[in-house]
């Protein structure tokens, strides 16, 4: 009744006096009021003050008459008047035309300190704006120089033609005649470099990269952003990234969250990329990155949409905070002393906490990198929505007819069963050295079985291939093998391997770890005592399993989770959480092969599998996977193969529990290997 | 390196579980969107992308009036806050 209620008081925003009704319909059950009269003032009855007194006065108006003293002040206005308008004519550019070239010329005579009269085609430098204050003009300069940097002053300067004041003339000249508007941008510019201020206009293209902002922020409020500060800082704009921030918001009501990311979407979920996307995407799926999913409803891979976030300028004054995004920037160093962010551009941005949730990218491979332009065009490394783009949509209009991915990791898989699946007349080949698909998570047996369902649905794996060569031949592009065969390809997708975004941590000076290559951290996801990490850049102490570093995207959002949660404690000084809930991931790259695992699933460690019947229908396979510790033989992993219902929860029990079992049959009793019996009726 | 392969017939799985792995079964608590006597738990994981949204506080009083409300149903005096939550929303996806 409340949610109607609301409706129908939404409808009728405007009238305050229908949402009195509709209260008092609901609670006073049927009393229909009238609506008390609205008070009009009876016209004349009030003084009104400000609109000028309408009534006539008591005497008649003189008809004026200048005397003496009045010639006096006329002589005065006219002459002042006078002078400001042969000022402005004569000395301003106000109503000149070809005002380029008088500046060039002006600039080339004058012989000042700056050096940067030099380019005429200059983008001007903010930092030369620091000179803006009024200086006393040399007597030396020409004078058509003085006032140029007057008539591009904001209206914030006193316009006083005589003394102009001689701020660097080459960028405030350059702008006057093209940015009419106020360029507050040279003017109360310090010494910050405007970093991520996109302005729209032409106004300081500045020599530092200006990565794009969505929000059209205004010049000047892009000011308030500098000199900057925001209680919660996140590097990263990832699913890491974004959990955090609602964690800290959840944790800490009217908390101010800052996420600084260097892709330019909106935080976004990636494992669709390589699944949804291709199973229930449609032909615009690559426009607008959505499906539609099981449910009938369309959904596409943001985690919010942009109303969500509060603009950068807006955050300090944001009275109740917020969640503000900048995008495109990326972070080079972290300054734990000054507990300051340092961007690419030169911004700095303190903090007091700042969370590292960079994330990986794909692994370059050589042999690629360093090939010709011709070849590179026809690759594509996957791990980004534009790769997703481009891949669909040289699909979709037929331009690829043959596809080759290389790399036997998951992404690699499932792309090439996704692909496989969605377009079936393309030919899909999928080329990596091992053995077979996935073979550094699955045991042996299974990753056969896995392989050759995924031969069988029509993708030509190429396995234990080596690479030796590529070039472009004609329009596609031709992969030599070691072997010395050919193998001629449309376009080649590289999924083989990730590097992690650490770069930051090392110039910080912070701890990376040798093994997994992730930025150390402890069992609460803390590098030190005002920087966290989390998400698959964050190597953490996980007290059951050990040192661990993990790309899943559960993990991604449970670490995020308590990485916010914990910076927010750390702050009131209550005692942190530390990592206990084991994340699980899902894959899935061939028909009737549905995977979810939890733990260390490490093909290396010795396993038991437990197999079930297969079904007498459809024929599929059930099982369950345990994977064993090296020291000790306690379960470390269960991989659950076409398992569902709670069973990953109960895997999570037994890892905890860190029990060698003898009897693993018993064990797998506890997941649904069969269907539950049905009830004789 | 060593993998074993071991297969559960039918009528082996359906045989009760031993008493010591029954444990296992325990499902791991989940935080309740909503308390058994009708309040809303604000502290609801479910309700952390509504609270960390930009109208967020607005939907925080709203939900703080829905579970102080002692009206039956619960929640009728609060239209206010769930108005201005709903404004704000408005507003804010419109700009978007």
């Amino acid at each position: 009744m409340l949610l109607r209620a609301i409706g129908r008081s939404a409808k009728n925003l405007v009238s305050v006096r229908n949402i009195a009704l509709s209260r008092a319909s609901l609670g006073g059950g049927g009393h229909h009021h009238e609506p008390t009269p609205v008070y009009t003032p009876k016209p004349g009855s009030l003084d009104w003050y400000l609109c000028g007194n309408n009534k006539k006065s008591a005497h008649e108006p003189e008809p004026y008459i200048p005397k003496g003293d009045d010639y006096g002040s006329f002589v005065g206005a006219a002459v002042f008047v006078g002078l400001t308008i042969a000022a402005v004519l004569f000395k301003t550019d106000a109503f000149k035309k070809d005002t380029h070239v008088h500046h060039h010329v002006q600039k080339h005579e004058t012989s000042h300190e700056s050096s940067s009269h030099a380019e005429p085609a200059h983008e001007p430098e903010p930092e030369e704006v620091e000179a803006v204050a009024p200086e006393p003009v040399a007597s030396t300069s020409s004078p058509s120089s003085e006032p140029t940097p007057v008539a591009a002053q904001t209206s914030e300067e006193s316009a006083q033609p005589s003394t102009s004041s001689q701020s660097e003339p080459a960028p405030v000249q350059q702008e006057t005649p093209e940015v009419s508007t106020p360029t507050p941008e040279p003017v109360s510019q310090s010494s910050e470099s405007s970093a991520s201020s996109s302005s729209p206009s032409s106004s300081s293209p500045s020599t530092e990269s200006t990565p794009q902002k969505s929000e059209e922020a205004s010049n000047e409020s892009d000011e308030k952003k500098k000199g900057l500060y925001c209680e919660y800082v996140i590097i990263g704009s990832g699913t890491a990234a974004y959990y955090a921030s609602l964690a800290i918001r959840a944790k800490q009501a009217e908390a101010k969250v800052l996420m600084i990311g260097e892709e330019n979407e909106l935080p976004y979920n990636r494992p669709p990329l390589s699944k949804e996307l291709w199973w229930y995407g449609d032909e615009n799926s690559s426009k607008k990155l959505d499906y539609t999913a099981l449910s009938g409803k369309k959904r596409d891979i943001f985690y919010e949409v942009e109303g969500f976030f509060v603009k950068p300028e807006d955050l300090p004054s944001a009275t109740h905070g917020g969640v503000s995004l900048i995008r495109g920037s990326k972070v080079v160093k972290i300054c734990e002393e000054d507990k300051t962010v340092i961007l690419e551009d030169g911004t700095t941005i303190g903090f007091g906490k700042v969370l590292i949730a960079t994330g990986t990218r794909p692994k370059k491979m050589d042999l690629f990198e360093k090939s010709s332009n011709e070849v590179q065009n026809k690759i594509t490394y996957y791990h980004y929505p534009a790769d997703f783009k481009k891949v669909e949509n040289s699909l979709a209009d037929s331009t690829v007819k043959t596809i080759t991915i290389i790399g036997n990791s998951l992404i690699a898989s499932e792309l090439a069963y996704s692909i496989k699946r969605k377009y079936e007349n393309v030919n899909v080949h999928q080329i990596f050295e091992e053995k077979y698909n996935a073979s550094d998570i699955l045991p042996e047996h299974l990753a056969k079985k896995s392989t050759e369902a995924i031969q069988k649905m029509g993708v030509n794996v190429h396995s234990e291939e080596k690479i030796g060569g590529v070039r472009k031949c004609c329009k596609n592009v031709v992969l030599t093998m070691k072997d010395g065969s050919e193998h001629r390809t449309d376009l080649i997708v590289i999924a083989d391997g990730e590097d992690v975004n650490s770069e930051l941590a090392e110039a910080s000076g912070l701890k990376i770890n040798s093994v997994n290559g992730g930025v150390t951290t402890d069992k609460y996801l803390k590098v030190s005592p005002n920087i966290y990490a989390a998400g698959s850049v964050a190597s953490f102490d996980d007290s059951v399993l050990g040192t661990r570093r993990l790309s899943s995207w559960e993990n991604a959002q449970i670490s995020g989770r308590l990485a916010g949660e914990n910076m927010v404690l750390n702050k009131n000084e209550k005692d942190e959480k530390a990592f206990w809930y084991q994340p699980s991931f899902f894959t899935k790259f061939a028909p009737h092969l549905h995977l979810n695992a939890i733990g260390q699933i490490d093909s290396k460690l010795e396993t038991v599998a437990v197999y079930a019947e297969p079904e007498k229908d459809s024929q599929i396979e059930r099982a369950v996977v345990f994977y064993k510790s090296k020291n000790g033989g306690h379960i470390v992993g269960v991989l659950l193969v076409n398992v569902f219902g709670p069973s990953l929860d109960v895997a999570r029990r037994i890892i905890d529990d860190r029990k060698n079992i003898e009897d693993l049959k018993e064990l797998a009793k506890l997941f649904p290997l069969y269907e539950a019996p049905k009830a004789d009726e | 390196m060593s993998d074993k392969i071991l297969e559960i017939p039918k009528n082996e799985f359906y045989k009760s579980v031993k008493m010591e792995y029954r444990k296992y079964f325990e499902p791991i608590p989940e935080p309740e969107s909503a308390y058994p006597d009708g309040r809303v738990n604000i502290d609801c994981p479910c309700l952390h992308s509504a609270l960390a949204h930009k109208c967020g506080h607005l939907i925080r009083d709203a939900l703080v009036c829905f579970n102080a409300s002692k009206t039956y149903p619960r929640g009728m005096d609060c239209e206010k806050p769930f108005m201005d939550h709903a404004v704000c929303m408005t507003e804010s996806n419109r700009k978007s």
